[in-house]
């Protein structure tokens, strides 16, 4: 599994969004061109299939969440990152889409949530509508 | 019998019973209803008239809000038979066992009766306010609806029932049949305007009253009785004790400050919360429906509608007042940030297009001695000063019903898959609250005459001969609409004031 130091990972994220983080992560470099774009293509479609290809509604919740600092206030930026990790290192959407839907079941379960604009959500939904945003906003 | 105060009483006239009864509303009528045939003279006075009331009769009930600002206190309640039952919903629950103990994180909450103790009136009052004879017992409701609950395994959230009265209008139901007692006399355009005192102040020794229907020169009149019971609204009979200060200036049987205090009212907020959820089956258990249920003894036509409401575990691991939440499918979610449609995205795998349902909570409220009835400098057309209702909320209040709403939120995804909006404003829940017409809590039941107005039996503390009915009684509100109670109650009274037990 790839792991990225937190510091990086989170300015990566926030400067340059899921690209920076593909960038930041090095895995374009050890594959060649074609290999690259086709992980890349999973990678996005990890986050699109999670949405079902909504992105641009879940880029919304992002940026409120983002403006608001709701992961960050609610002490869930490791869900960031590790939904982060999850996507950066899909090679292919299906067992990346059951573990951030195991994750989301694991922290209702606990019952960690974050509130964006008033909405009960899960720190890992929130972290995917994050990179939503940061997907679109480039 | 069936007098009008204007024409059949002088001017001076004493009238005489063995038991006096103020107020022709839900509580007075329940009383007067349970008392007849009993081997007492009653005597019911009632402000108003037969069948309506007018603006000015209404005047009386005018006053100042200084608190939040709501339905004006003239347009909350209705001056005439029946009183306010006139215009009630017929929303009927009875209060959860849990509401009458102590809750430590609820200041001032427990009951000096149990709900065992009451469960025998809730019967009767069931028979009064034509609910049937069907129990109260969520099991025996849920297996006769056709609905499943939703969602099948509630844990922290359950649902529980309301059910509705036609609505009884106690005007036009039971007015007739108090006329034709002989031993009840209900009075008309009779206005109760002093409680004086004997000499020791430990008995109402009459009532001044005044023949008015809102026009012309008030006529004097007395009655004297053996005793006394107030029935005359939740705000009104804090105003009548407070107002009666001619001979102590802190009103009558206000030896512990709390006349007035405490006002409580079940803040409802319409349409506040929102959820989606993906696959929602049949919502029917929570919208009005009729059911049939055999009783042992026939078939009964029963309405119904579910509602979530916290568990009493939930309630005291939160530490929440009690609440339930109606559910309203189809219902748009006010957020202007991040819509349902937006928010729908978060499910779309499972389902395209989520339900929406909107959320109506209606909350009880912790006593809190700042919300209260007092009086204004101004005066009425008789002479009593009017109201100043000072209703507030604690803030606590809406901390914490955020902090069940998001518990709520969990719930929601946890076992629905859905995702709950709750409005709020930092730590605290954030709707204006609108007002049920439930006045409660201004002469609170209590243990000792220290913390309250009356005792178990429902009788003043301080005055041996006065007795109070309705909700003003009630130390905490629960979330239950209180009319079933009060006529739980006020059958009970009648019990104590027949046998002395
Ligand atoms: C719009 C509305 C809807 C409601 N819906 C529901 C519901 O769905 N479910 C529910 O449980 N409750 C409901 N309620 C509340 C319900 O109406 C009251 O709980 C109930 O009527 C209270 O009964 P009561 O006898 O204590 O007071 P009231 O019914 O108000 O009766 C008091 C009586 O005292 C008389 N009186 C007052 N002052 C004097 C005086 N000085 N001298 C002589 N007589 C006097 C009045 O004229 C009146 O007849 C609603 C209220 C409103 C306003």
């Amino acid at each position: 599994m790839l792991r990225l130091p937190r510091r990086v990972l989170l300015r990566a994220l926030l400067l340059e969004g899921t690209a920076g983080i593909i960038a930041a992560s090095g895995l374009p470099a050890c594959v060649s061109e074609k290999e690259a774009e086709s992980s890349d293509a999973a990678r996005l479609s990890v986050l699109s299939g999670y949405f079902d290809g909504r992105l641009a509604e879940a880029a919304r919740i992002g940026r409120v969440s983002l403006s608001n600092d709701a992961l960050q206030a609610a002490g869930h930026l490791e869900a960031l990152e590790r939904s982060a990790e999850i996507i950066a290192s899909a090679r292919d959407p299906g067992p990346a889409l059951a573990e951030l839907d195991a994750r989301v079941e694991a922290e209702l379960a606990k019952g960690d949530v974050v509130e964006v604009a008033g909405w009960i959500l899960s720190p890992t939904e929130v972290a995917l509508c994050i990179l939503a945003a940061r997907q679109l906003d480039g | 019998m069936l007098f009008n105060a204007l024409t059949d009483v002088a001017e001076g006239q004493v009238l005489k019973a063995d038991v006096c009864i103020v107020g022709s509303g839900a509580a007075g009528m329940t009383l007067a209803l349970a008392l007849q045939g009993r081997g007492l003279s009653v005597i019911v006075l009632e402000a108003g008239g037969p069948t309506e009331t007018t603006e000015a009769i209404q005047d009386a009930y005018r006053g100042r809000m200084s608190g939040i600002r709501t339905w004006e206190p003239h347009r909350m309640r209705r001056r005439q038979l029946g009183g306010s039952t006139t215009d009630w919903a017929g929303w009927c629950m009875p209060l959860e066992r849990e509401d009458f103990l102590e809750r430590p994180w609820i200041p001032r909450s427990g009951w000096p009766i149990t709900y065992d103790e009451l469960a025998p009136y809730y019967a009767l009052a069931n028979r009064i306010l034509e609910l049937g004879d069907v129990p109260w017992d969520r099991d025996v409701l849920l297996a006769t609806s056709p609905h499943e609950p939703w969602p099948s395994a509630p844990r922290e959230y359950e649902t529980r029932f309301f059910r509705f009265s036609p609505p009884t209008r106690f005007g036009p139901k039971y007015g007739p049949v108090l006329a034709a007692a002989n031993d009840v006399a209900i009075y008309l355009f009779a206005n109760v305007v002093e409680i004086v005192l004997d000499d020791a102040r430990k008995n109402v020794s009459r009532l001044e009253c005044r023949a008015y229907a809102g026009s012309g020169v008030p006529v004097p009149f007395r009655v004297e009785a053996a005793r006394f019971v107030l029935a005359m609204g939740g705000i009104e009979n804090a105003r009548i004790l407070l107002a009666s200060r001619s001979q102590e200036p802190g009103g009558v049987a206000n030896g512990s400050g709390f006349v007035g205090r405490c006002f409580m009212e079940h803040p409802h907020y319409y349409s506040s919360a929102g959820l989606i959820a993906p696959n929602v089956p049949d919502l029917g258990l929570y919208l009005r429906h009729a059911v049939e249920v055999w009783t042992g003894a026939s078939t009964q036509k029963v309405e119904l509608m579910g509602v979530w409401a916290p568990t009493a575990a939930l309630r005291e691991s939160l530490g929440l007042v009690d609440f339930t939440i109606e559910l309203s499918p189809g219902m748009e979610i006010d957020n202007e940030m991040i819509g349902a449609n937006t928010a729908s995205a978060l499910l779309a795998r499972r389902d395209e297009r989520p339900e929406r349902v909107g959320l109506t909570i209606r909350a009880e409220q912790t006593p809190d001695e700042e919300s209260r009835v007092m009086l204004s400098e101004e005066v009425d057309a008789l002479g009593v000063p009017r109201v100043d209702l000072r209703w507030t909320i604690r803030r606590e209040d809406d901390v914490a019903l955020k902090r069940a709403l998001v518990a709520a939120g969990v719930f929601v995804a946890r076992t629905l898959g859905g995702r709950l909006f709750v409005p709020s404003e930092g730590d605290r829940f954030d709707w204006t609250p609108l007002p049920g017409g439930h006045h409660m809590g201004t002469t609170r039941m209590a243990a000792n005459a220290r913390d309250g107005v009356v005792d178990r039996n429902c009788r003043c503390f301080d005055v041996e001969n006065l007795y109070i009915a309705g909700s003003s009684v009630f130390p905490t509100g629960g979330s239950a609409n209180p009319t079933l109670t009060i006529v739980a109650l006020a059958t009970r009274l009648a019990d104590h004031l027949l046998t002395g037990s």
